[in-house]
């Protein structure tokens, strides 16, 4: 995981974006960075299993053909249709593919030598903001604009109370995809953060006593790290369910 | 990696929605509608084993009320063969003991007239024996000795007659 040298004592060094290739659009920085690189390769890596699966689809499925059902058929039923109702069908591609870009984007960060696009808060925020935009557009749709909004101001409620209430509610809009972004950012990077610490202790105390300590916490906190990778991409598809059920039931 | 890079974010929107256009099309369609057509079809072959065990159902009903049928079809068969054999065997055993009754009341009959007949047979011969001492009496002296041998002669004769008879 480490850079060369230098980059074993600084862990926030593993973490800084580099262009690989430089690109400018129109004044626009579009540089291919790792992140972006990474994300491209998830891209690539996840589309090529599903669609592979999908095109040997067999009537009577046996192993990874069932794995895959099983996990798409737990995101449609658990995570669409149970979290959002009948209505949320149309939804499912989103959280599904929310689930699989991140799952294979953690996961590819595992990889030693690779770079976590999930541990960038840019790549994050993108997902939140993409999330955010999607949750007020159904709402607007089901409701209409004006209906949606007036939603947030629950009937029967003492006008005199409005002006405590309202930047509240305005507060827990974006504050929904405020934590979406930081949660994912912020587990990734502290998983990578902790392993590289370990191993930096390694450099540091150049030491055949102390290295199997560190090794020890290196090889646990790999283990977890493949466990929260799993978490944090189901957790971002069920708030994203959640976030959507409740923009396409304001009665309640 | 806290500094805002506008362009990562636009490169996340391309990659996921990229992703989000293909896997759309090219997995979960395909994928979601095997599933569904999977759980179609379960559901149909739980119906028609459903049909088909009620068929079976109805089926063994039938051939227990067909066979409950028989069986008492038997039974009253069976009773009305008994009945039969009660009446024949009454039947029978009351022309036996009647004809076993006439036939001892004939050998009684028979028997009667045997006896009938024998009596008046002896009466014929003793009759006859009476006329015989009788004229063996008269043909002979009129002496008192003779007189006593003719009649212990005739008794004897008459005795030996009756033993005979």
């Amino acid at each position: 995981m480490a850079e060369g040298g230098g980059a074993a004592i600084d862990p926030l060094h593993h973490f800084e974006v580099h262009p690989i290739i430089e690109l400018k659009l129109g004044g626009m920085d579009m540089s291919i960075t790792q992140p972006v690189l990474w994300m491209m390769i998830s891209t690539v890596v996840s589309f090529g299993i599903l669609a592979f699966v999908a095109a040997t689809l067999k009537r009577y499925p046996k192993g990874f053909q069932n794995f895959v059902e099983m996990i798409v058929d737990f995101l449609r039923r658990e995570l669409v249709i149970n979290v959002i109702g009948e209505e949320g069908k149309g939804w499912f591609p989103v959280v599904a593919t929310l689930f699989i870009f991140i799952l294979t984007c953690n996961l590819m960060g595992l990889i030693p030598g690779s770079f976590t696009a999930t541990s960038n808060i840019n790549v994050t925020a993108g997902l939140a903001i993409l999330v955010f935009l999607m949750v007020q557009g159904a709402g607007i749709k089901k409701y209409g604009f004006v209906g949606y909004f007036k939603a947030f101001i629950p009937s029967g409620v003492p006008s005199w109370i409005l002006p405590v209430m309202l930047p509240i509610e305005f507060i827990s809009l974006f504050a929904k995809p405020f934590s979406l972004a930081v949660r994912l950012f912020a587990n990734m990077m502290a998983g990578h953060m902790v392993i590289l610490v370990f191993l930096s202790m390694i450099i540091l105390f150049k030491s055949v006593i102390i290295t199997p300590l560190p090794l020890i916490g290196v090889v646990i906190m790999y283990a977890f790290e493949i466990f929260v990778a799993l978490i944090q991409a189901y957790i971002f598809a069920v708030l994203t369910a959640s976030y959507l059920s409740d923009a396409l039931h304001m009665e309640h | 990696m806290f500094e805002a890079d506008p362009g990562l974010i636009i490169w996340t929107w391309i990659c996921f929605i990229t992703l989000l256009a293909l896997l759309a099309k090219f997995a979960y369609k395909p994928i979601v509608a095997m599933i569904e057509s999977r759980a179609t079809s379960i559901r149909e072959d739980l119906d028609a084993s459903e049909m088909k065990r009620k068929e079976a159902e109805e089926v063994l009903a039938q051939y227990k009320a067909q066979l409950d049928e028989g069986r008492s079809e038997v039974q009253k068969m069976i009773e009305e063969g008994r009945a039969v054999g009660e009446k024949l065997k009454r039947e029978i055993m009351a022309k036996a003991d009647e004809e076993s009754k006439a036939l001892v009341k004939k050998a009684q009959e028979e028997i009667e007239r045997e006896k009938k007949k024998a009596l008046m047979e002896l009466q014929e011969q003793v009759a006859e024996l009476s006329v015989q001492v009788a004229t063996k009496m008269i043909s002979q002296t009129l002496e008192p000795s003779d007189h006593e041998k003719l009649i212990e002669g005739a008794l004897a004769q008459v005795k030996e007659e009756y033993a005979k008879s």
